[in-house]
């Protein structure tokens, strides 16, 4: 980012205005700041007080002190932490995550080289179509995909048919979690695509021309132009889209819950998921905040080194 | 950092979302809850009802409005409901102490939970003044009473399933008479199969995987049950030899005369039957009308459409149906819950019920034959309401249906992934744990 920046023309400064007082600018960022409480901080707050507050079976307390149950410590976390269930959920959403993140990259970053080298009305064409699918709501890309790896009707069954040797006549894509994991994956790649290719394509349109054809002209071949040259230069554009991709996948939802019709199994339970069906679904809502709260730090610890890289590469800049 | 920060609240907002509603004031007074009152000039009551009754007899909603609106001057506000993730937003609203409906509708597998946790008025005093209060359908009737035996929630309705099949294709295989038991039920759809051998996606008996009041119909028909209770712990039992045999008798039909529908619930059934290829299913009889339906299902198919009670392991006896259903409650914490309990009144008196009882089973036993007399449909629906089951009555069961305890082991059976013992085992160890948690 800081490189593409770097290439504009700054903006010209502000003429000077006369002083109004000292406590102005507080005041100016003072509904931001208000926005930012309510709609942030203090939803943050109430999920770390129930976190800490002792889960009942029941819904009396729910119902009868506004949800306030005695401070219980860490016995919530304590709890989570010992389920073995959480544990594989963890390693789930790990893998699934990264599986993610890696392919809408790579398929991304693939289109993205495309887009610059193709004719201008093939690129438009690309474009739409990619805008297209990036405004599909993944309500509907989910249900989509769901007819398509239908196991009597969808149209992945009868074309994988037609190969020869192959039979997939009335094969359920979601007997096994590993494929039906799969299969949400393709949907998820397929959302997450048309961002990523947009911003690489600009991304990539901001190199200088000279510098590329300068590496050609020293007999570098294309994939070392794209190691040494493009590469570099796309650094931090990566760094932050891989960065967004990690929290959006980490936290994916609609695609598995709709994939499974509101009734994912276990072998589909990423944190996401888990922590709404221990959650909110079975009404043991101090269970669900203390899952949401080690969701939230283990996705920090991740994103915190992309972070500092990035901050890195804006020092350099 | 910030940027972080602001995606992982954005993920926790799930979590706020449901969450937002709770406050920390304190809790409601117990005003003798219970009194029907008919004082309600100038007020207004709202009623959340499910959009069952929108789609169905929203006619039956407006004659019990409009006879309430004349007899105490109140105006009725009826909000439609969804009954997905609905106890969620029964949860968020019960905790606050604004926007608290003074009516409400629940899955009578739904109430004991709130019944136990103190959400509802007491309407115990008032009980004589409902009508048909004395012949309520007893599924219904109990899982609105408390375990101390307080009414907290009148029955409203109800649905029985039945098997719903293509006469036409039945006559075509030479099949005439309804099936008396499940032997000859399981000789019938053989005949069935044969007859359409050529359709490899033909589905004799469409059974979804997880379609857990069909599988524990025949649980319970061949004598078993989902849990015992005694000496205040429950046990799972799904083990037991009884339920094994109805577990098999279940996966008979789920993995040899169904296709397609292993990991599927029985959500879209009757759109699968429309496609065509579906010679029976088990189904509320209301279904037939979906199966039909000239925009999402088949009307072709409505001259050939009947219905039979599941029949049991003997001639005598049925397979037992589950018998599914809505309560209708007032909210503790209601404001007018004297009128809310009037408009109950009302709504669930004959005059209402005999209405009612065109599009779904009225809620008592002395009403049935009219709802028989509406339809072929309804005989067997009617029939089958008269042999029935019902969930483990306790406030826990809500987190068995919320954890899809039934509905996985169901699944791992029809995809052929676990023995039905094995299935068992694992579900009935989780029925432990959650029906016995502490409330």
């Amino acid at each position: 980012m800081a490189v593409v920046t770097s290439q504009l023309p700054r903006p010209a400064r502000p003429s000077r205005r006369p002083r109004a007082g000292r406590g102005l600018p507080y005041l100016l960022v003072l509904p931001a700041v208000v926005v930012l409480a309510v709609v942030a901080a203090w939803p943050v707050a109430k999920i770390v007080t129930l976190a800490f507050q002792k889960q009942e079976g029941g819904k009396y307390a729910l119902f009868h002190n506004g949800g306030s149950t005695s401070f219980a410590g860490f016995a919530n976390f304590t709890n989570v932490l010992q389920d073995s269930t959480f544990w594989s959920v963890v390693l789930r959403t790990v893998l699934f995550t990264a599986i993610c993140v890696g392919a809408s990259l790579a398929v991304g970053l693939g289109v993205a080289l495309l887009l610059n080298r193709v004719s201008p009305w093939a690129r438009v064409v690309l474009i739409g179509s990619l805008m297209f699918a990036w405004a599909v709501p993944s309500t509907v890309s989910t249900q989509v995909f769901y007819w398509l790896f239908s196991n009597q009707y969808g149209v992945v069954n009868y074309l994988l048919d037609k190969l020869p040797g192959v039979s997939m006549q009335g094969h359920d894509w979601f007997a096994d979690p590993h494929q039906g994991l799969s299969v949400v994956i393709l949907v998820v790649v397929w959302g997450a695509v048309p961002l990523l290719a947009i911003s690489l394509h600009a991304g990539i349109t901001q190199i200088p021309r000279e510098v590329v054809e300068a590496a050609y002209c020293d007999g570098a071949a294309p994939v070392q132009v794209f190691r040494h040259v493009l590469l570099p230069y796309l650094r931090p554009l990566l760094a932050v889209l891989t960065t967004l991709s990690v929290i959006w996948d980490f936290g994916v939802f609609n695609q598995i819950w709709f994939m499974r019709n509101g009734h994912p199994e276990p072998g589909y339970q990423t944190i996401g998921i888990y922590m709404y069906a221990n959650g909110i679904g079975s009404s043991h809502y101090n269970l669900g905040a203390t899952i949401a709260i080690l969701m939230m730090i283990g996705l920090l610890t991740v994103v915190i080194v992309y972070v500092r890289q990035l901050l890195t590469i804006g020092d350099e800049a | 950092m910030k940027r972080t920060l602001a995606g992982a609240v954005g993920m926790a907002a799930t979590v706020t979302l449901a969450l937002s509603g709770c406050s920390s004031s304190s809790s409601s007074s117990s005003k003798g809850g219970g009194v029907l009152s008919t004082d309600g000039k100038g007020k207004t009551i709202t009623v959340w009802l499910q959009s069952d009754a929108q789609k169905g007899w929203p006619d039956v909603v407006n004659q019990a409005t409009a006879r309430f609106q004349k007899e105490t001057g109140a105006k009725v506000k009826v909000e439609w409901q969804q009954w997905s993730n609905y106890t969620t937003k029964l949860d968020s609203t019960f905790s606050g102490h604004t926007g608290i409906p003074d009516v409400v509708e629940l899955g009578n597998t739904q109430t004991a939970s709130y019944i136990a946790a103190g959400a509802f008025a007491d309407l115990s005093k008032a009980k004589s003044k409902f009508e048909n209060s004395g012949s309520w359908l007893k599924g219904l009737a109990e899982s609105g009473t408390s375990p101390d035996g307080k009414l907290m929630a009148v029955p409203y309705y109800a649905g029985s399933r039945v098997v719903i099949y293509r006469k036409d294709l039945w006559d075509k295989a030479g099949v005439t008479a309804v099936p008396k038991t499940l032997d000859e039920l399981y000789a019938d759809l053989d005949k069935v199969k044969a007859a359409n051998s050529g359709d490899a996606a033909f589905s004799p008996f469409y059974m979804p995987g997880k379609y857990w009041y069909g599988a524990m119909s025949f649980v319970y028909g061949a004598g078993g049950t989902i849990a015992t209770h005694s000496g205040g712990t429950w046990k799972g039992a799904l083990e037991s030899s009884a339920a094994q045999k109805g577990l098999a008798d279940w996966a008979k039909l789920a993995t040899q005369y169904s296709k397609g529908g292993a990991t599927k619930d029985e959500a879209d059934q009757d759109n699968v039957m429309a496609q065509g290829h579906v010679a029976a299913i088990l189904g509320n009889g209301w279904e037939l009308g979906v199966v039909t339906d000239p925009k999402s299902g088949n009307p072709k198919l409505a001259p050939a459409l009947s219905t039979f009670p599941m029949p049991g392991t003997s001639a005598d006896q049925y397979t037992p149906s589950f018998l599914g259903g809505s309560d209708l409650a007032v909210p503790d914490k209601s404001s007018n819950r004297g009128l809310g309990a009037e408009w109950i009144k009302i709504f669930t008196d004959t005059t209402s019920q005999k209405a009612l009882a065109k599009f779904a089973i009225p809620n008592a036993t002395n009403l049935l034959p009219v709802y028989e007399q509406q339809a072929q449909a309804n005989q067997s629906t009617g029939e089958a309401a008269k042999n029935t089951w019902f969930v483990p009555n306790t406030p826990n069961w809500a987190n068995v249906e919320a954890g899809n305890v039934l509905q996985n082991a169901l699944e791992s059976i029809a995809t052929g992934k676990s023995s039905t013992m094995d299935a068992a085992k694992a579900a009935d160890k989780e029925l432990d744990k959650i029906l016995n948690a502490k409330a």
